[in-house]
């Protein structure tokens, strides 16, 4: 390569750890410092936004976090527009993340929630942030959009890399596919998700039974978890049945059930209605044909939260929210 | 599905109807001229427990304000031993989920009527259609 | 430095803004440090089954997610009436120590470091770890393979290292084995030798004629209360124990049990910030000043709030710290020193663990207890205490949930911290560059997490200066 590659980081609404999965690659890190100029990325470095605005072209970006302001989407467009190939990082640039599940509430009720009902709060005055001005130079601060939004509502992405954060591995593993198309040795197919194309559960060595028989759902306080076990046969839920493989199970290993963070699995429509089906047709519940329709109905509810659950990291991708959202 | 106003809204409700019985059910009731509301659009399935819930989702997508899905009687008459199980553990979750998003549970339905129960089949769609109607159209907010 | 010219009307927005408002002759009248974030993790932790929570609130902040993942551990404890086992006690203890070397260590190195190993002056293309990189290059890589060190013991113990998942309910998911143990102990002695390096390399600053104005002189000296949790010796402890408030004496004003903190703390609501101004109720609110009962929390804070540590080689240090800053330390940069100091205490700690037999212990989950509905759970974050308080219905779903962050705690002392020093550095309207790096110095000691308390970028904050003159016009905005 003649020319050293262009590279910028770009966040939304992020927690920080994407940024943190960057710096953890440590001395893979150092190789790429050599081989890439990074040209904008705020943790790291002290450039400023007048910085990519004064660039003629970036080669990638890297957009981490969604979009929760104006000012997010201000810079992301402008952003995109001179870089060559669009990456989403992490899962709430391309599902939304945790911080959509605040779209599981009107954003008014967020607000009044945080700021005239939390317990320790004192505000007789019923002050809210970026409505009242309180001082005398009118200094407000400002307005929030009405959604959390993944980062391809508003830019084409051409790779996805999902995780939260995404795991190393696989942040090498875009790396090189980058390093290789920008030598003209390799093609990027739009969309191209880096993971693996099948599901967790096709990689997962616990112990699944023929047949999942369970009286009923159960929580993760409720049982001693067996760890060789499937949970699902345990009757606890894990994402596994519907969550891309390529985190290398780090969760499953440490003996926690799958969240769901690498996203759907090719050819899910819809992760929420995708997971209630699989879940019906895998688990049977003992004695099905002795119970009442309302009995057995009353023990499918013991998932006591499915929207929460189902869509921990992909509700901003429910087409069910935007049914409800659409005006 | 057209642009219309608050006085012209009319619910349209897609109904999934089993092969075997809701479907004929659904049959019955025209050719015995029980009448049921032209706000249905009735799909015939292969079971009710052949439907995905994404079926749902792409319903109300596409603009339904309801679904219905009918499927053989438990614990014995689908032809495919469980699929109506299926059926009842999926509805059971789904409106749980959907109530959590914002979508009044009521929306989605789900009915056992065997291939005679023609009336049946005319009393469900017109109530449910009066129960959609009541709920209004789909969408502009939490429900 | 640029510097543009933006008509009033333009709206002014960042992730974190200082707002600097001169009067009529160009010297400083007030000062705002404005986060404009919002995430609202209150609400949407509302619904949730609570023992999903120590999962969720993770991402709240990906710099520190193992103080989120304790602090709500223990507070689900609590909703359960389930006393975690001490294996599972002494495990959870041993990672988050290691995330403490974890989160300290990158601050001090990628966002403190370069300002003074390179000079608040310098290029603000090389203030950065890059910059330092270019400088020392064998530095860097010690720091990251040190990191590397650290990730592994984070990795075993709570699965992954970013957003770790293993603590439940009365305990935690998975054992140690002997090897994982014999593992993270050879790691921690590496990170102790690590953090007595860079204690030593810190404390070469403080002699440096050219920083004695900075640490030593009036832009960053504050006088508050400060608070921090401690054990029954008043040692500091970073997972369990009671919190301590002292005042700007130094004298204990008092000593609370977490479940009680709502008699103690409370947070005012202002219209130009996302985020609160919490401060202390029995001392009382009177407006945005010293008068009123502000504390800090952090490092410094920790320092001030106890009588040191309960290991031999970070007390020796804390001996050292009190006799350079006096105790209480009002000094903001000594929060530095205090940072780097508790890695070493860290390490020590993490070896002691490692050595304790009851770290291999089976036992690690407590499956009994008596529900309450209510748990309240405070850590010390590497930024400060942090509270979690849950209230859930009967059968354990989330009905209400406050979340007080450090950053948030530190809150009206940043914004007394940043309108002193700059009052202190602009005059008759002059300024530069490095004035408002030296501005941005007196937020950089706290390690605000911004990510935390609303939450947004840590440490990397984009920062807007905006000046406004004495009518509240705004006559300039200087992107940083
Ligand atoms: S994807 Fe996860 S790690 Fe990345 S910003 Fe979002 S919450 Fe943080
Ligand atoms: S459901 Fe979970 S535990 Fe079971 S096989 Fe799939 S990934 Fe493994
Ligand atoms: S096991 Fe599931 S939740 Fe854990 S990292 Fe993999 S995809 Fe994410
Ligand atoms: S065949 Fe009718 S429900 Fe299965």
């Amino acid at each position: 390569m003649n020319k050293k590659l262009r590279i910028a980081i770009v966040p939304g609404e992020v927690c920080g750890g994407c940024d943190m999965a960057f710096v953890d690659l440590h001395r893979n890190l150092i190789d790429l410092l050599g081989a890439v100029d990074i040209v904008f990325w705020p943790i790291a470095t002290d450039f400023k936004e007048e910085d990519v605005e004064a660039l003629d072209s970036i080669d990638i970006v890297f957009f981490q976090g969604s979009i929760r302001t104006e000012k997010h989407r201000e810079i992301i467009e402008k952003v995109a527009e001179k870089a060559k190939i669009k990456v989403a990082f992490g899962a709430c640039a391309c599902f939304g993340g945790v911080p959509s599940l605040a779209d599981l509430y009107a954003l008014g009720e967020v607000i009044e929630e945080v700021y005239l009902k939390s317990p320790s709060t004192e505000n007789e005055g019923g002050i809210i942030p970026g409505e009242t001005v309180d001082n005398p130079y009118g200094i407000l601060a400002p307005k929030l959009v009405d959604m959390n939004y993944k980062v391809d509502d508003f830019v084409d992405i051409d790779i996805y890399i999902p995780g939260c954060p995404p795991p190393k591995e696989r942040i090498l593993e875009a790396v090189d596919i980058l390093v290789r198309y920008f030598e003209g040795r390799a093609d990027v197919e739009k969309g191209t998700v880096i993971a693996g194309s099948r599901t967790l559960c096709d990689e997962c060595p616990r112990e699944k039974p023929e047949k999942i028989v369970i009286d009923k759902f159960k929580r993760i306080h409720e049982v001693k978890i067996d760890p060789n076990k499937c949970f699902l046969a345990q009757g606890i839920v894990c994402l596994g049945i519907v969550t891309r493989n390529g985190c290398g199970l780090p969760c499953i290993k440490a003996n926690m059930p799958c969240r769901g963070c690498m996203g759907p699995a090719p050819n899910v429509y819809d992760v929420g209605a995708k997971l209630v089906s699989a879940i019906a047709s895998l688990v049977e519940i003992e004695n099905e044909p002795k119970l009442s329709d309302e009995e057995i109905a009353t023990k499918a509810r013991t998932i006591v939260d499915p929207a929460g659950l189902f869509y921990r990291f992909t509700l901003g991708l429910s087409r069910l929210i935007r049914v409800v959202k659409k005006k | 599905m057209g642009i219309e106003t608050e006085d012209s809204w009319e619910p349209k409700i897609i109904a999934f109807l089993c092969k075997y019985c809701a479907s004929a059910g659904a049959d019955l009731a025209g050719v015995s001229r029980f009448k049921y509301p032209a706000n249905i659009l009735p799909i015939t399935v292969p079971c009710s427990g052949s439907i995905d819930m994404q079926f749902v989702v792409r319903a109300f997508e596409m603009g339904a304000d309801g679904v219905l899905i009918g499927g053989c009687h438990t614990p014995s008459d689908c032809h495919f031993l469980r699929g109506n199980f299926k059926a009842l553990k999926r509805v059971a979750l789904m409106k749980k989920m959907l109530e959590q998003i914002g979508i009044d549970p009521r929306r989605l339905r789900l009915e056992w009527i065997s291939a005679t129960e023609g009336k049946k089949f005319a009393e469900v769609a017109k109530e449910f259609v009066e129960e959609i109607r009541k709920l209004g159209p789909l969408g502009g907010g939490h429900e | 430095m640029s510097i543009i010219t933006i008509s009033p009307a333009t709206r002014l927005e960042g992730e974190a803004e200082i707002r600097i408002v001169l009067d009529e002759g160009g010297n400083v009248k007030d000062a705002f440090f404005q986060i404009i974030e919002f995430r609202g993790f209150e609400k949407f932790c509302v619904g949730r089954p609570v023992e999903e929570l120590p999962r969720i609130v993770t991402r709240i902040c990906g710099v520190c997610p193992w103080a989120h993942h304790m602090a709500s551990s223990k507070a689900v404890d609590m909703v359960f009436g389930r006393e975690p086992t001490i294996a599972a006690k002494k495990i959870r203890e041993l990672g988050y120590c290691a995330h403490i070397l974890d989160s300290h260590s990158i601050h001090f190195y990628a966002l403190s470091l370069p300002d003074f190993a390179l000079t608040p002056s310098a290029p603000r293309r090389e203030r950065s770890l890059i910059g330092l990189y270019r400088k020392n290059p064998e530095l860097v890589k010690k720091v990251l393979e040190m990191r590397d060190r650290i990730i592994k013991v984070e990795e075993i113990i709570g699965g992954k290292a970013i957003h770790p998942v293993t603590s439940i309910p009365g305990g935690i998911s998975k054992a140690l084995s002997k090897e994982e143990v014999e593992e993270i102990r050879n790691h921690a002695k590496e990170l102790l030798k690590f953090s007595i390096e860079t204690v030593e390399l810190f404390k070469g600053f403080l002699n440096k004629e050219e920083y004695k104005d900075i640490i030593f002189g009036d832009y960053y000296y504050l006088e508050t209360y400060y608070a921090g949790l401690v054990d029954r010796n008043k040692k500091i402890n970073f997972y369990d124990g009671k919190v301590r408030v002292v005042d700007k004496k130094g004298g204990e004003v008092f000593i609370f049990e977490p479940k009680d903190y709502l008699e103690y703390i409370g947070e005012k609501v202002v219209g130009w910030s996302y985020t609160k101004m919490p401060y202390l109720k029995k001392i009382g609110w009177k407006g945005l000043s010293t008068e009123s009962g502000i504390y800090r929390v952090g490092p410094l804070g920790r320092l001030n709030a106890s009588e040191g540590f309960a290991t031999e080689k970070a007390q020796e240090y804390y001996e050292e710290f009190t006799e350079i800053f006096g105790k209480p330390a009002h000094h903001t940069m000594a929060y530095h020193l205090a940072r780097v100091i508790e890695m070493v205490y860290a390490s020590e700690r993490m070896i002691e663990l490692s050595e304790d037999k009851d770290i291999l212990s089976r036992d690690i989950v407590n499956l009994e207890g008596e529900f309450s509905g209510f748990g309240v759970g405070i850590v010390e974050a590497p930024r400060g205490t942090l509270i979690h308080h849950y209230e859930t219905d009967r059968h354990g779903i989330t009905t209400k949930v406050n979340l007080i962050i450090p950053t948030t705690m530190n809150n009206p002392s940043i914004n007394l911290d940043i309108r002193r020093a700059a009052s202190k550095l602009i005059k008759k309207g002059e300024f530069d560059d490095k004035i408002l790096n030296m501005v941005e110095m007196a937020f950089r000691a706290y390690d605000p997490c911004l990510a935390c308390s609303t939450h947004n970028i840590p440490g990397g904050i984009k920062v807007y200066v905006g000046v406004y003159d004495s009518e509240g016009k705004l006559i300039r905005i200087i992107r940083r």
